[in-house]
């Protein structure tokens, strides 16, 4: 008999292959939209099933959790993406495009669960590229004295939790509270893809927006 | 993939002449070594902080030059490029555990193996220093030199800046 988990991870499975499909810009809007809550809907149950193997200290069923909650979340971003563009609105499309990545990276890195995403990975790369044009990232370097634990909150060099792992459900990662910008260079692999240059002069001086070509002043950025 | 190998400064002295104690098998030097006249300048890219930790998980015991308790600098790049620390291997260890490069550089690189997962294979970029010194024996003298293999290239090149470290190790011992 196969173990409750299972059978969740089993479904989750499900929805996501069953979700993929509309990953194309070219599906039905409604059906989309209504492929969004579905995942949206199953989220909320891992949520509180991640909560469950925490409380019981099952760290590697948290961990698979936590790993199946991104691959659906890199989906869900993914056919987001595609109504931001349907809706001319390339800019939270290219920020959904760029969190569907790096969920997927993530999901990757929380658990063999999604060792094979790779597909999904290459296919979110390969469609930067396909439906955007080329971005100039901006990078930040910056200089800090005293970094903190995001799993114990301790002082990061005082514990034995490393940055990038999974425990138990959450990512590690280093909280950074005082630092100084050191300078904002131009590169071509950032670690954050959502900071672009977001305007350029055409020949006459006037500022377009670099994903729309509309003049900047009648871009709202898509924040609404 | 790129490796360079430069002469480096005597590390051993200027510890001393700052006030550091080099214990240990790798120490984690500061980025700015050369032009520091203090401890409290120096400059460390903030995976130094991760690395201690991993190579501490491999039972090798890692140390960073810095400041005891004052005022530290790390230095954080939002690039996918991984930014290795300077590591330093004293000879005295290596002769007294040959394995010590590999075993190190095996940390690194199933980390980085795990930190580069769903990164294109083209963006998977890692930049790190490899101090060593290198003591040359004749019948009447004794000298020690230093040397910093500088590398930049992908995860899997790793195995190649072990084996060119070691390659200088060894023609060293048989020299």
């Amino acid at each position: 008999m196969t173990h409750p988990i299972e059978r969740f991870v089993t479904a989750s499975n499900e929805l996501l292959q069953r979700s993929m499909p509309f990953t194309m810009l070219c599906r039905d809007s409604s059906l989309q939209k209504d492929s969004i809550e579905e995942i949206k809907q199953w989220l909320k149950k891992i949520e509180t099933k991640k909560r469950e193997a925490k409380v019981r200290g099952d760290d590697d069923v948290a961990n698979m959790l936590l790993s199946v909650g991104c691959a659906l979340g890199a989906v869900l971003a993914c056919i987001q993406m595609c109504l931001q563009l349907k809706n001319d609105q390339p800019h939270d499309a290219w920020r959904s495009l760029v969190y569907s990545q790096h969920a997927v990276t993530s999901a990757m890195r929380a658990h063999r669960a999604c060792d094979n995403m790779a597909g999904l990975s290459e296919f979110l790369h390969e469609i930067e590229h396909q439906l955007f044009p080329p971005q100039v990232f901006a990078s930040v370097g910056a200089k800090f004295s005293r970094a903190f634990c995001s799993i114990c909150d301790s002082d990061y060099r005082d514990c034995n939790h490393i940055t990038g792992r999974p425990y138990a459900g959450d990512f590690c990662s280093m909280v950074i509270r005082n630092s100084v910008v050191e300078e904002v260079s131009i590169v071509e692999t950032p670690e954050d893809k959502a900071c672009i240059v977001v305007s350029t002069a055409d020949k006459n001086g006037r500022m377009l927006d670099r994903l729309s070509l509309l003049p900047s002043e009648d871009s709202n950025k898509d924040d609404d | 993939m790129n490796i360079t190998v430069e002469e480096y400064l005597d590390v051993e002295a200027k510890s001393q002449s700052l006030g550091f104690e080099l214990r240990g098998p790798i120490c984690m030097l500061p980025n700015n070594l050369d032009e520091l006249s203090s401890l409290e300048e120096s400059i460390h890219f903030s995976s130094a902080l991760t690395l201690v930790k991993l190579l501490e998980e491999a039972s090798i015991p890692a140390s960073i030059m810095e400041a005891e308790g004052g005022d530290r600098k790390y230095l954080v790049q939002k690039n996918v490029t991984w930014y290795g620390p300077v590591l330093l291997f004293a000879a005295a260890e290596i002769a007294q555990n040959p394995q010590l490069v590999s075993i190190s550089l095996g940390v690194i690189a199933n980390y980085l193996t795990d930190y580069f997962k769903g990164i294109p294979i083209g963006e998977q970029q890692v930049e790190l220093s490899v101090v060593t010194e290198r003591l040359r024996k004749t019948k009447t003298t004794e000298t020690q030199s230093t040397r910093k293999f500088n590398y930049k290239g992908n995860v899997e090149g790793l195995r190649i800046l072990e084996e060119r470290i070691l390659k200088e190790c060894n023609d060293d011992s048989s020299n």
